[in-house]
């Protein structure tokens, strides 16, 4: 009887149960291929999101994270066993996301329309508050308003408060001190407060209104 | 209220986060804003950009959409054996000729099991090296990347080896393949079951 010496199957069960940093050591000093295509599996969806509210258009995002695994598989031995699998895969996603917001122009183009069919849905109904916005109203007017960020305030903005990393796993993202993070954040915040009572004035409370008011006299 | 913690006063809380050092109980309390619906919009007049936690809720990746991921980084992987890498890959084009490569893999499957039959079959002393096998398999699923049989992939130096890795790495697609053996120290005869062929 043949005697089955190697079955791709009962590997990939094993490693679905393996923990992130076991399947980079798994790539790193086996060459696994199989380990890459459950990190794959598990990073995809968070890393897509993560490209996505950064370029605002999601195939472009998938391009962006496909590069990605890329990167990991190419510098597999240069991971570090210290270093936080996240924060490793999230820079080199960051990395990639900026390069590419960097290279596109189209930015305005796309989001102006955007902000146009947001205006007439509010003018015709005045009473809709800022919670009652659906998901896509609110990522479309991320969009808009992170178009007013710099790259490091953007970045700091979604990894800190959408995707709840600290302020010291954001640092190593980034690569800069906790304390810049935090003024990043700051700054960010400020911002996007300013942008949004500016621009959609329907949606802002009364109280962020009369700051802006304040503010500009 | 649906969590442990009582609904906080929202505009002392970000007065306390704007001026500096984040509160301790400011992680306690996103917490509770995503489950409390009371809070919303008080949460929301203290502090409109909150609106942008809900990003974080945005629909997961399908599974579909995870394969195709997965079939575009390998052939990614495989266009930088003959591109050096960061001399500009494609990664739309890359995702294209996924499709592409899985024909080219099913023709090379074919080629290999009409060679490794052949072999047996005909009694023609010793049967292909796995190596060897291997290695016309990574010529026909890679024609632009084809190496000398000598070099194009080792030989498994022990029944550890083979046992740890795919004999067929060439083939690229030992993500669904079992390799059977029968024999022990001289390898006779080699079984690939590869569940992705639909021959």
């Amino acid at each position: 009887m043949p005697e089955l010496a190697y079955s791709a199957s009962r590997h990939r069960a094993r490693l679905t149960e393996a923990s992130d940093r076991d399947l980079l050591l798994a790539l790193r000093d086996g060459d696994d291929e199989l380990a890459l295509d459950e990190l794959i599996g598990r990073k995809t969806g968070p890393l897509v999101q993560l490209a996505y509210r950064i370029l605002g258009d999601r195939e472009e995002a998938r391009d962006v994270v496909q590069v990605t695994f890329f990167r990991v598989w190419e510098n597999r031995d240069k991971f570090d066993e210290r270093w936080s699998p996240n924060t490793w895969i999230y820079r080199i996603a960051n990395n990639l996301a900026i390069d590419h917001l960097r290279s596109r122009r189209s930015r305005e183009r796309t989001v102006e329309p955007v902000r146009q069919h947001l205006r007439q849905v509010a003018d015709g109904r005045s009473l809709r508050t800022l919670g009652s916005l659906h998901d896509g109203e609110v990522m479309a007017i991320f969009q808009e308003l992170a178009a007013e960020l710099t790259e490091k305030q953007r970045m700091v903005f979604l990894l800190r408060e959408v995707e709840g990393l600290s302020s010291q796993e954001v640092s190593e993202v980034l690569g800069c001190r906790e304390s810049t993070v935090r003024n990043h954040l700051f700054n960010a915040r400020k911002l996007l407060r300013r942008e949004l009572v500016r621009r959609y004035p329907e949606y802002a409370p009364e109280a962020s209104r009369r700051e802006l008011l304040e503010e500009e006299a | 209220m649906s969590t442990s913690m009582s609904c906080p006063d929202w505009p002392a809380l970000v007065a306390r986060r704007d001026g500096g050092d984040e509160p301790p109980a400011w992680r306690e309390a996103m917490v509770h804003l995503d489950a409390c619906g009371d809070c919303r919009d008080a949460a929301l007049a203290a502090d409109p950009t909150l609106v942008f936690r809900r990003l974080r809720h945005a629909a997961a990746e399908p599974a579909a959409d995870v394969d195709s991921m997965r079939q575009a980084v390998a052939a990614l992987r495989r266009a930088s054996r003959v591109t050096a890498v960061g001399a500009g890959v494609e990664p739309g084009s890359a995702r294209r000729r996924a499709t592409g490569h899985r024909l080219r893999q099913a023709a090379a499957a074919l080629l290999l099991t009409a060679a490794g039959f052949g072999a047996w079959f005909l009694g023609q002393g010793e049967p292909a090296h796995p190596a060897a096998q291997s290695a016309v398999a990574a010529a026909a699923a890679e024609p632009w990347n084809a190496a000398p049989l000598a070099t194009a992939t080792h030989a498994p130096r022990s029944a550890e080896e083979l046992a740890s890795r795919p004999v067929f790495e060439g083939l690229s697609t030992p993500r669904a393949a079992d390799v059977y053996q029968l024999g022990e120290e001289d390898l006779l005869v080699v079984m690939v079951v590869d569940e992705t062929l639909d021959i």
